[in-house]
């Protein structure tokens, strides 16, 4: 065995055997050396005794697979906006605290094109709105500044939460975007890359 | 819905499941759960036990999808999760027992891993004798050797993958598999 043998037995096992590789230098070695085409069909029958070993697929085991994802998947989905509506009470809540909203001016924020079931469900807000801040401020008289400056505290909370929940979701969006769209990096294995001890 | 292609490519399925395509990730499992069974069965020597963790590490690769790293193939990955279950697995029962150390040929400490024969990984191959046979013939490698044998020829997977996976330059991987093969070919001969 010389040293070409060695270099064309390193790419054999390295490609599982195959004496077809298109490779003209191992090709050429082939046709010449007979220890050589012994040695691949050895590999070849190796890597055979190999792929026999594997196990047969399990289907059970794939539908236990599916089953939980999509448990998790339709958990993850309802909790998905939990957050953000956590916020969002708190803000509502902590604006009623301090004394209500105004119900006419909200309305009038509206976009003009919003239509009549826009109008309706904000109407129905503004008027819960309305009644739990007629109740917030029957309470302001009896509660004392410390509370008041407590439900301050509350609305600078929500509206936190709020900014952190949209932007961190934007940022998650944005890097999943970008690790996805570029082409796949692939280093590509090939016999001229074989690093002889 | 239109059904997808199986043979897109492994980078578009985890793109299509990262939107909560659960048939695309189904794709993937039926991809590579033969090969990690296969890969996680010869490393703690019980295929019903293999077959759980398979389960685990796809469930894990799932809720870690958004973590996933496109600049490595979605296999090598997998079976990094696979392969930290299969090695946490092996530490607790390590624990558990002592281990019986032989000597191999080259004169290195090899532990003996005994084989429940009813839980053997290689129980379902026909040919019995060649079944003991690969069997004796993969815990005669060195440690070292073993788990890029398996990592090949059971998971599969390219040099490039096992070097990425092992943190290993791909000359090591290639070497180390040389002489791997070179053990197997012996232990093997009547069979080659």
């Amino acid at each position: 065995m010389n040293n070409q043998c060695e270099t064309v037995r390193y790419i054999l096992v390295e490609h599982s055997g195959a004496s077809d590789l298109k490779d003209p230098v191992v090709d050429r070695h082939l046709e010449q050396c007979e220890e050589c085409r012994l040695f691949a069909a050895t590999e070849a029958r190796l890597v055979d005794v190999f792929e026999a070993a594997l196990p047969p697929a399990d289907r059970n085991l794939q539908e236990r697979v599916i089953q939980t994802i999509s448990t998790l998947e339709a958990r993850r989905r309802r909790l998905a906006f939990a957050p953000v509506a956590a916020s969002v009470v708190l803000v509502l809540a902590g604006v009623t605290v301090l004394g209500g909203v105004p119900a006419a001016s909200m309305a009038a924020a509206l976009p003009s094109w919003a239509g009549g079931g826009w109008a309706a469900l904000a109407g129905m807000v503004m008027e819960l709105v309305g009644a739990l801040s007629a109740v917030a401020v029957g309470m302001a008289e009896l509660i004392s500044g410390p509370v008041v400056l407590g439900a301050a505290m509350v609305v600078v909370a929500g509206i936190g939460t709020t900014v952190l929940i949209s932007k961190r979701w934007r940022r998650q969006a944005l890097r999943v975007r970008a690790r996805i769209t570029p082409a796949f990096g692939r280093k590509i294995i090939n016999s001229d890359s074989v690093t002889l001890p | 819905m239109p059904k997808i292609d199986p043979k897109t490519k492994d980078e578009r399925l985890v793109e299509l499941a990262l939107d909560s395509d659960e048939e695309a990730f189904e794709l993937l499992v039926k991809r590579y759960q033969r090969r990690l069974t296969a890969f996680l069965s010869q490393l703690v020597g019980d295929v019903e036990l293999a077959k759980e963790l398979t389960q685990e590490a796809f469930i894990r690769a799932w809720k870690a999808l958004e973590r996933y790293d496109s600049t490595y193939r979605f296999s090598t990955w997998l079976f990094r999760i696979g392969h930290n279950l299969g090695i946490d697995h092996l530490r607790r029962r390590r624990l558990k027992t002592v281990p019986i150390i032989r000597e191999d040929r080259e004169g290195a400490e090899v532990e003996v891993v005994l084989v429940d024969h009813a839980k053997d990984p290689l129980g379902h191959l026909k040919n019995s004798e060649l079944s003991g046979a690969l069997r004796e013939a993969i815990e005669a490698l060195r440690p070292e050797y073993r788990e890029l044998v398996l990592l090949r020829h059971f998971g599969g997977l390219s040099y490039q993958e096992i070097a990425d996976l092992g943190g290993m330059p791909l000359g090591t991987v290639k070497n180390k598999l040389f002489r791997a093969h070179s053990v197997l070919r012996k232990e093997l001969a009547s069979f080659l």
